[in-house]
């Protein structure tokens, strides 16, 4: 693969990875996978398009638009959906699930009608370059898009590692029913988890608008790249989702590059036909001593 | 069986007297009737093995897309009798989802789901790629009429039968839910262990029930591709199959009678709402979550609790009850 390819493929990787993440922390948390993550992401993005180039506002307007949207868009869908049917002891009834897909589907109709059926284009956060030898060219967007998807994993995980609420966050998600019944804040702690769920998807929407537009109809595309990401990495540390993301954006780039653009969805397909049947847990698993 | 259940048959079959003589000739009712066939013969055929057996597999864009593709590649290419189609395309979507069953039996839930809408959009891209056989970007256009024992078949004969086999489709699945396959099934999707303890092969069931599922979206495709005259491969995209998933649980997921209520709503507010441009397919979504969440039975479970409410009230305030009650009250 051509070295020109490198740095666009990790952005993809990067985007993959925070949609990844946003489904990490409510599975990590509630054990449950909020599907709705690719309609809060089109949202987010369309919401960050329409604002900074439909209507020519400070690029912090659109991104704190995204990130507004995202977080109240993921506690409505915790209070309006999750809560009236999630079971007492927590977990994946066969209803949430189809009430969070059925959430996805409507928060791509809500995108589509507020913002249009026409894609947007996402505003460039900065432009120009910053590296520049020979082929290897990194954009200054790039280096943001990056950094910031970087700097947002390490705080996560410095959050869930190390502080007493991040604690809460993975021992409700391991057993919601035991946590229930030592008085943890399990509520709380859930509608914590689908806020930041929609803060990660609203951003990941609003930083990677720019790369192709953004349109309402990508919802499910983004949740199932995002799914498969998460299942590619796995859930044993917060970084998994991170190295699926990437690992199926050089996939996708490899497959591209040398078997033309119809080979993507092929691919696609066979590695999540692969992984789930050979490897449901992802690459990295959660270690238990004996 | 509750009072709905008996006369749920009779009903049907009135409604469908009354669908085929409102849609005469009218065109514009036409495409509205084989809209709602094309949902209707979908949600059943995920009524088939997600309903009643769990498995969420949801490749139907590919199902479709084989029987109607199947019509217009015999149409083009050979000079035998279009509805030979029919059984051909049938073969080809069981078989498909008979391959993709094998290699996705182990997952569940919106894993198994997953994979097969993937498979549903690789299968998409195939069907631009492979020009050859479905003629890529530009599909498949009919090129003869059809044709039984001599006597042409027009369009209005073609949706009578499209809305027949609906009938006839949502009455044999009703049939099969409670007979000993629906059974064995719908205890798959509840304990596949206790099923398999008993000797019953869960992933026979679950192999069956996706071929009938993939048969009846062949069965959909065929009547799609033969009342427009052409088959694309954007005819019916991902989205149509993403949208079916819900329509069992709109209209009742404890029928297959409860599939049609659905198809004829979201037929209704996807492509006839004109009160409020572009916002059907919101108010679809928008619907379900309603429904899921404060109905859980779907709109024919909630129609059976207001009649059983209104039962109710006639019963208590009718004239017999009222003699009945004066008969008991104590002479002052």
């Amino acid at each position: 693969m051509p070295i020109e390819l490198v740095v666009p493929t990790l952005e993809t990787g990067c985007f993959f990875g925070l949609i990844a993440l946003a489904l990490f922390m409510v599975k990590e948390s509630a054990a449950l996978f909020n599907f709705a993550v690719g309609g809060l992401a089109v949202v987010g993005g369309m919401a960050s398009s329409a604002i900074t180039v439909g209507h020519g506002l400070p690029l912090v307007l659109g991104v704190l638009a995204a990130v507004a949207f995202g977080v109240a868009l993921g506690l409505c869908i915790e209070v309006l959906v999750v809560a009236p049917l999630v079971k007492p002891g927590g977990g994946e009834d066969h209803h949430v699930v189809m009430a969070l897909v059925a959430g996805l589907f409507a928060l791509q109709q809500i995108a589509g009608v507020a913002f249009g059926k026409s894609a947007l284009p996402g505003a460039t956060w900065m432009k120009g370059d910053v590296l520049d030898v020979g082929k290897f060219v990194v954009s200054a967007q790039a280096l943001i898009e990056i950094a910031v998807t970087l700097g947002l994993f390490v705080a996560i995980g410095m959050l869930l590692r190390g502080t007493r609420l991040g604690r809460q966050f993975r021992s409700i998600g391991d057993n919601t029913q035991a946590a229930t019944m030592l008085g943890m804040p399990v509520r709380r702690i859930r509608l914590l988890a689908f806020a930041s769920s929609g803060l990660l998807a609203g951003l990941a929407g609003a930083l990677f608008a720019n790369r192709a537009g953004v349109a309402f109809t990508s919802a499910l595309q983004f949740t199932l790249f995002g799914f498969l990401a998460f299942v590619i990495g796995g859930a044993a540390n917060v970084w998994g989702p991170l190295a699926g993301g990437i690992g199926l954006a050089f996939l996708q780039a490899f497959a591209i590059y040398y078997f033309g653009p119809a080979a993507l969805t092929y691919v696609t397909f066979a590695v999540a036909a692969l992984f789930f049947a050979l490897r449901p847990e992802g690459i990295f698993v959660k270690r238990v001593r004996a | 069986m509750s009072r709905l259940a008996r006369w749920r048959t009779p009903i049907a079959f009135a409604m469908l007297i009354l669908v085929v003589l409102w849609v005469g000739q009218n065109g514009y009712r036409q495409d509205l009737a084989i809209l709602m066939v094309t949902y209707g013969l979908i949600s059943l055929g995920l009524y088939s093995h997600y309903i009643m057996g769990n498995s969420m597999s949801v490749a139907y864009n590919a199902y479709v897309a084989i029987g109607g593709y199947a019509l217009g590649v015999l149409c083009v290419r050979t000079d035998l009798s279009m509805f030979l189609a029919l059984p051909i395309g049938i073969v080809i979507s069981a078989a498909v989802a008979v391959l993709l069953g094998l290699t996705t039996y182990k997952l569940s839930g919106f894993y198994l789901a997953a994979v097969t809408l993937l498979f549903g959009e690789a299968f998409a891209a195939w069907l631009v790629d492979s020009t050859g056989i479905t003629g890529g970007a530009s599909g498949v256009t009919l090129t003869r009429g059809l044709t039984l024992f001599g006597s042409e078949v027009t369009r209005q004969h073609l949706v009578i039968a499209a809305l027949v086999t609906l009938f006839l489709a949502a009455w044999g699945l009703d049939r099969l839910r409670t007979s000993p396959f629906g059974i064995a099934l719908r205890a798959k999707g509840d304990a596949p262990r206790a099923v398999e303890s008993s000797g019953v092969s869960t992933r026979a069931l679950t192999l069956v029930s996706l071929g009938i599922g993939a048969g009846l979206g062949a069965v959909a495709g065929w009547y799609f591709a033969a009342v427009n005259l052409s088959m694309l491969p954007e005819s019916v995209p991902l989205s149509v199959a993403f949208v079916a998933l819900f329509i069992p649980f709109l209209g009742g997921y404890r029928s297959p009678w409860g599939a049609v209520v659905g198809a004829v709503v979201v037929t209704e507010l996807t492509f006839n709402l004109t009160w409020f441009q572009d916002t059907g397919t919101l108010a679809f979504a928008i619907a379900v979550l309603v429904v899921l969440i404060f109905a859980r039975r779907g709109l024919l479970g909630l129609l059976g609790d207001v009649l059983a409410w209104a039962v109710r009230l006639i019963r208590r305030d009718g004239p017999l009850h009222k003699e009945g009650r004066d008969h008991v009250q104590p002479s002052a």
